[in-house]
């Protein structure tokens, strides 16, 4: 009995240490990781199918990393250990990490004017970098999405402009058919989270943090207005933290704003139930922009070769050019990422046939982004309590705006 | 009468202990059933207000695309030699380890068990980077050595099954040892067939935690050939929705395993937690 046992433990180790793996390859091998799940994940695949083509010298292998918050805590890692992957998808805030442990290398550089022209500001904006107190184009843009207005065709027959129509048409459609107070469709959707209470404080005028990013604006004039506002159009939402798709495709509700990214979600709840479609965001006191969300691609140059950077900067702008950035916008409703793409024949043709992507296209050219600041992970999550508690009738929105520019100002802006 | 009366009460006893029982079985079974309606309906009747249990029509072919989304095949491979592998790896390490604290004595006994159970305090997402970078250095990124060789042993099962070798009698050992028994064999002998429930038990927590793991294996592996279940599992949720369709009849066949296992060890597992006193 114990010969046995102990036969099939040396067995098993055998098996366990036994186990190699091998890969090997001439050409020059570039790793992008991703975040990009089932949905998307075919066309990147196929854009990456289409570069290597083209370039024969070239193996791109896209490797999947779960979601933004694992991809993000792998890529810390891997940068701790010396070993990242030639390229990656990143949200500013990491970059700014990678930029830190001078892990990145600048593409700026090896992209010509004519196209940095070509690519709307705000995307330009949120890829560069201050390094040794010089601005630089670190990351180029990739999957950006905007936010746009998602509204139920069979209510809404023109959809609101500005924030009195939209709290106008919320109102007219919050019906409350049993009378026991509680509104069985409600006119708007609002789901807390920071993007979205930023939105309306950017419309309202309201900057996040002074220029030399020393002080929290968050409780300006501004936010406390911004913040009234959504208080009074919250009588007539729906309030839930779960995504809205769900309750807009069963006509619970007739208007929320979400993400671009959505819609094929929104497509599907609402296939065979209600006509939808999607407008530009209605426009507050001082401007109708919408924020820009999505990540960049950086190349990294810790423990790449010279080849490897070529090879992924050399991808790197094939997933900027007009045709890729065109596909890629088609295929997975991210926004066009060139300003000519919006304008050209193929994007109006495209927008014919699937007029809810217009509205992402006008919103790509309306965009303003974050500031870059390291601490910004934390920066949001305190805006996020504060507009939580004034939605839940906890805090008044002065209360909440005061206390979360006081604790931004002294835990995340300190030096 | 008197009887009558007893008869009633009983039934009445009954009655309320079974409606009871049921009602929890109840709400247990709920996000199971719902997991199984959901994996076989349309997409745009998912999230429908109250739930549609019974779908119009039975949409088959989410098995067949959740199937596709990702190299299933070879995650099902993966999960089922890693899970396997550190079972029996961990429960070879951890009878030697339990015995060694329950029936053994030796210098420094007690400070060597309560440093053991003080790693049980470290959260595992702080040792993170650092385990990172250690397998890193030993190049064990992307092999199966990283994936399982960090998990052969347990200080929980070694928690686990010293409680249990524990009750089992000195007397035992005594009377052993008089008939020329020596300690490795009375350990395989005498000790592990009686602490057949509380091995089980082991085992199974860990074909469980080595089945359901996602961190370490997304953490720990780039090649898609070295990936598991769980991980498949994250593709059908993004940071804007989740293809529930998907996610759900995927997750119904990757948990068709551990419903199997647990159905065939129920016994040893629930006898096992009875006597140790554990849940």
């Amino acid at each position: 009995m114990l010969r046995k046992s102990l036969m099939f433990v040396a067995i098993l180790s055998l098996l366990v240490f036994g186990a190699v793996v091998t890969g090997a390859a001439d050409q020059v091998e570039i790793t992008f990781w991703h975040a990009m799940s089932s949905g998307h994940q075919p066309t990147l695949q196929a854009l990456a199918d289409e570069f290597m083509q083209a370039h024969p010298d070239i193996k791109v292998t896209l490797v999947y990393q779960g979601h933004y918050g694992d991809l993000s805590q792998k890529l810390l890692s891997a940068v701790a250990a010396g070993t990242p992957p030639v390229m990656a998808q990143m949200y500013e805030d990491w970059t700014m990490k990678f930029i830190e442990a001078d892990a990145l290398v600048p593409l700026g550089p090896s992209i010509s004017q004519d196209v940095i022209d070509d690519i709307p500001q705000s995307f330009i904006d949120s890829n560069t970098y201050v390094v040794n107190g010089e601005k630089v184009l670190m990351t180029l843009p990739f999957n950006k999405s905007a936010m746009v207005l998602f509204y139920n065709t069979d209510l809404v027959k023109n959809p609101p402009k500005t924030w009195d129509e939209l709290l106008q048409t919320a109102k007219d459609l919050t019906v409350d058919n049993d009378g026991d107070g509680t509104p069985d469709q409600y006119g708007f959707g609002i789901r807390p989270y920071t993007e979205f209470f930023i939105n309306f404080f950017h419309q309202a005028g309201g900057k996040i943090l002074n220029d030399d990013m020393t002080k929290c604006l968050i409780n300006s004039p501004e936010g406390i207005q911004a913040m009234e506002y959504l208080l009074n159009l919250k009588q007539y939402s729906l309030y839930q933290t779960s995504y809205l798709s769900g309750p807009f495709g069963n006509g619970k509700v007739a208007m929320y704003i979400g993400s671009s990214a959505g819609t094929p979600y929104v497509a599907k709840a609402s296939e065979g139930k209600h006509g939808w479609m999607t407008a530009a965001l209605p426009a507050g006191p001082k401007n109708g922009d919408g924020i820009i969300q999505g990540t960049n691609i950086g190349v990294f140059q810790l423990g790449t070769t010279q080849a490897q950077r070529d090879a992924a900067i050399e991808f790197a702008k094939f997933l900027i050019s007009k045709e890729a950035t065109l596909q890629w916008a088609e295929e997975t409703g991210y926004l066009p990422i060139r300003k000519s793409v919006v304008a050209s024949d193929e994007w109006k043709e495209f927008i014919t046939q699937h007029p809810e992507a217009e509205a992402s296209g006008q919103m790509a050219l309306a965009g303003f982004v974050y500031p870059h600041h390291p601490n910004m992970y934390n920066i949001r999550q305190s805006i996020a309590t504060a507009f939580e508690q004034v939605m839940l009738g906890k805090a008044t929105p002065k209360e909440a705006l005061d206390a979360a520019a006081q604790e931004i100002d002294t835990e995340y802006l300190g030096e | 009468m008197q009887g009558y009366s007893y008869v009633i009460q009983r039934r009445v006893y009954l009655f309320t202990t079974y409606f009871l029982l049921l009602l929890g079985a109840t709400v247990m079974i709920l996000p199971f059933l719902w997991m199984i309606s959901t994996a076989v309906k349309p997409a745009n009747e998912v999230l429908i207000m109250p739930p549609k249990w019974i779908p119009s029509h039975f949409e088959w072919s989410n098995f067949v695309k959740a199937w596709n989304a990702a190299p299933f095949g070879r995650y099902f491979l993966n999960s089922f030699f890693i899970a396997i592998a550190t079972t029996v790896s961990e429960v070879v390490t951890t009878i030697f380890a339990a015995y060694a604290f329950a029936k053994m004595d030796f210098f420094g006994k007690k400070p060597l068990f309560l440093a053991f159970l003080g790693t049980m305090m470290i959260p595992g997402e702080m040792l993170l980077v650092p385990n990172f970078i250690l397998m890193t250095r030993l190049h064990w990124i992307d092999t199966y050595y990283a994936l399982i060789i960090p998990w052969i042993t347990s200080v929980f099962g070694i928690f686990l099954l010293r409680q249990f070798f524990m009750t089992i009698p000195d007397d035992l050992w005594d009377a052993a040892r008089i008939d020329g028994c020596g300690r490795l064999r009375f350990l395989w002998r005498i000790m592990v067939p009686l602490s057949r429930p509380g091995i089980t038990s082991v085992a199974l927590f860990k074909f469980i935690g080595s089945w359901n793991a996602f961190l370490w294996v997304l953490i720990m592996t780039n090649n898609p050939n070295m990936r598991t279940v769980p991980v498949g599992l994250s593709f059908f949720r993004s940071d804007v929705g989740t293809d529930y369709e998907l996610l759900m009849s995927a997750s119904f066949m990757a948990m068709l395993p551990i419903l199997i296992l647990f159905f065939v060890a129920q016994k040893q597992f629930i006898q096992g937690i009875a006597r140790s006193g554990l849940k």
